[in-house]
């Protein structure tokens, strides 16, 4: 079998083994590439900024621990900025394996600089009702009836800060970091959106930004953070680089590694079919 | 007769009130539908618990019979009993048992699943982008530039082609914005009109008693 045959055919372990050599040694290599801040994740950015200090803001975990390598990194960012702003965080998610994540992050943001930060008044972990756009259709009526307690099941009615917050509508701004249904597309912007008028924003993983890119032409989406790639800028832009700005190292390196590969098949194709065409020997080989 | 008709009857009703109580804010029409949905969230949380016990019933009858694989059927029936009970008869929050058990096992195991996609992505890229046509070139050379400017070593290289790199640095960037804002977004946005339109008809269909396949066997008839 010729060499032009055998890159045709090659076995795919030997693509897995080079992209996980590349992924493992761009994550210990610490090389910092510079990360250019796309219009979509200055627009999350922006509409956090906008809300004045004290503001109410409803954030939505609408992701499991599968997706966590590229939601987390931009959850911790965004938790990290909406306490910079001094902003009223309620959490919550529509996701049931998603529901630890919650707390888990916001115990990670306040370890690193808002030790300050006060549960029942600064912030409050509604924990994970299923439901998609049921809950959310519930919680315009009454977060209470959607919620009657929050995660750690003590009733709404004894924590400060949902005092005044009885509505959805009483939420400016709603952030859902979403890998699928229920999330984005099937719950916040159609109801909170469209129905409710609260701005929408988020973060999707890089699969699903194609998706969304409709909703951000249309302004439904204020912003969007694609991926770890979305995690990334918006790690710069809160000046606080951590795992996702590690992470894009091997992520750009890795797609190096694929389009040298792409590039490759495809010189060992045209090379294979010209020597066909030119009636050279050899097993014709299906593209 | 009533086990086909009331279901069908019963659908139709609550179904047009859903979407009544969309157009109309009136509290007669508003306020049972809001109570529909506390019934539905009551609702789905038993189907939880048909899934469970499908999910029991299936491989409970694997391992009796010794099926290939059975013993993988044994690790998931512990595991579903053992996390169940540690959440039902204990605490769900950092430090307990059930948390140790999500955060090290269930949280890694998912991510490390996912990520396995990246591997058969990038065999699926070496053998699928391929040439063979002019469609099919577009596509490559779509693909390579997106996946060139989406990462910030396509940025960097980039910018170190002489004169093109300095004199239009964003120019990779503004490439790759503009084949996902544009192409992408026309031809996602027509999907997603097709499925909306289809969701639509399959609805009404429903509504109106003519598609009954989510009724029992017999009752579909």
């Amino acid at each position: 079998m010729s060499f032009l045959t055998k890159a045709l055919t090659l076995d795919r372990r030997w693509i897995f083994l080079a992209i996980g050599i590349v992924v493992i040694l761009f994550l210990l290599i610490p090389i910092t590439l510079p990360v250019d801040v796309t219009p979509e994740s200055q627009g999350v950015y922006d509409t956090i900024e906008a809300l004045p200090s004290g503001s109410p803001i409803l954030v939505a975990w609408d992701f499991d621990p599968a997706s966590k390598p590229e939601l987390e990194p931009m959850a911790l960012a965004v938790i990290k900025h909406c306490f910079r702003r001094n902003l009223k965080v309620v959490a919550m998610g529509l996701w049931i394996t998603g529901a630890p994540l919650i707390e888990q992050d916001i115990n990670q943001v306040k370890a690193n600089g808002f030790q300050n930060k006060k549960y029942g008044e600064d912030y409050v972990n509604l924990g994970v009702k299923v439901g998609g756009y049921v809950v959310v259709n519930t919680m315009a009526q009454s977060i209470k009836d959607a919620f009657p307690t929050d995660y750690f099941q003590t009733p709404l009615e004894q924590l400060p800060m949902m005092q005044n917050l009885k509505t959805l509508r009483d939420f400016p701004v709603v952030i859902s970091f979403s890998a699928g249904d229920p999330g984005i597309k099937d719950a916040w912007v159609p109801f909170a959106h469209q129905r409710y008028h609260c701005i929408v924003a988020g973060g999707c993983t890089a699969v699903s930004v194609s998706e969304f890119s409709p909703y951000l032409q249309t302004r439904q989406l204020s912003g969007l953070l694609g991926g770890m790639r979305g995690a990334a800028e918006y790690e710069k832009l809160v000046d606080a680089k951590a795992l996702a700005t590690k992470g894009m190292n091997a992520q750009s390196f890795a797609h190096l590694m694929i389009i040298l590969f792409i590039v490759f098949g495809n010189v060992a194709f045209f090379l294979t079919r010209r020597k066909r065409v030119q009636g050279a020997e050899g097993p014709r080989v299906q593209g | 007769m009533i086990k086909r008709q009331v279901p069908l009857v019963l659908t139709f009703i609550m179904g047009l009130w859903a979407v009544v109580a969309y157009f109309v804010p009136h509290r007669y029409v508003a306020d049972p539908a809001q109570q529909f949905q506390r019934w539905y969230l009551i609702i789905l949380a038993f189907t939880t618990v048909i899934g469970v016990g499908n999910l029991i019933m299936v491989h409970g009858e694997k391992i009796q019979r010794r099926q290939r694989g059975w013993g993988y059927s044994v690790i998931l029936i512990a595991m579903i009993l053992l996390m169940a009970g540690l959440g039902y008869f204990g605490n769900v929050q950092e430090g307990t048992p059930y948390y140790w058990l999500y955060q090290n096992v269930m949280s890694n195991l998912a991510a490390a699943m996912f990520s396995l996609l990246a591997f058969f992505v990038a065999s699926a890229s070496y053998r699928a982008f391929r040439a063979r046509n002019k469609e099919a070139t577009l596509l490559l050379v779509a693909a390579v530039i997106v996946m060139f400017g989406r990462v910030p070593v396509g940025s960097y290289l980039y910018r170190l082609i002489p004169w093109v790199g300095t004199h239009y640095p964003n120019f990779m960037n503004d490439l790759t914005g503009w084949i996902m804002n544009f192409p992408n977004t026309a031809g996602q946005r027509g999907i997603m009109i097709g499925a909306a339109l289809g969701a639509v008809s399959m609805a009404l269909r429903m509504l109106l008693g003519i598609e009954r396949s989510y009724l029992a066997a017999s009752g579909g008839k």
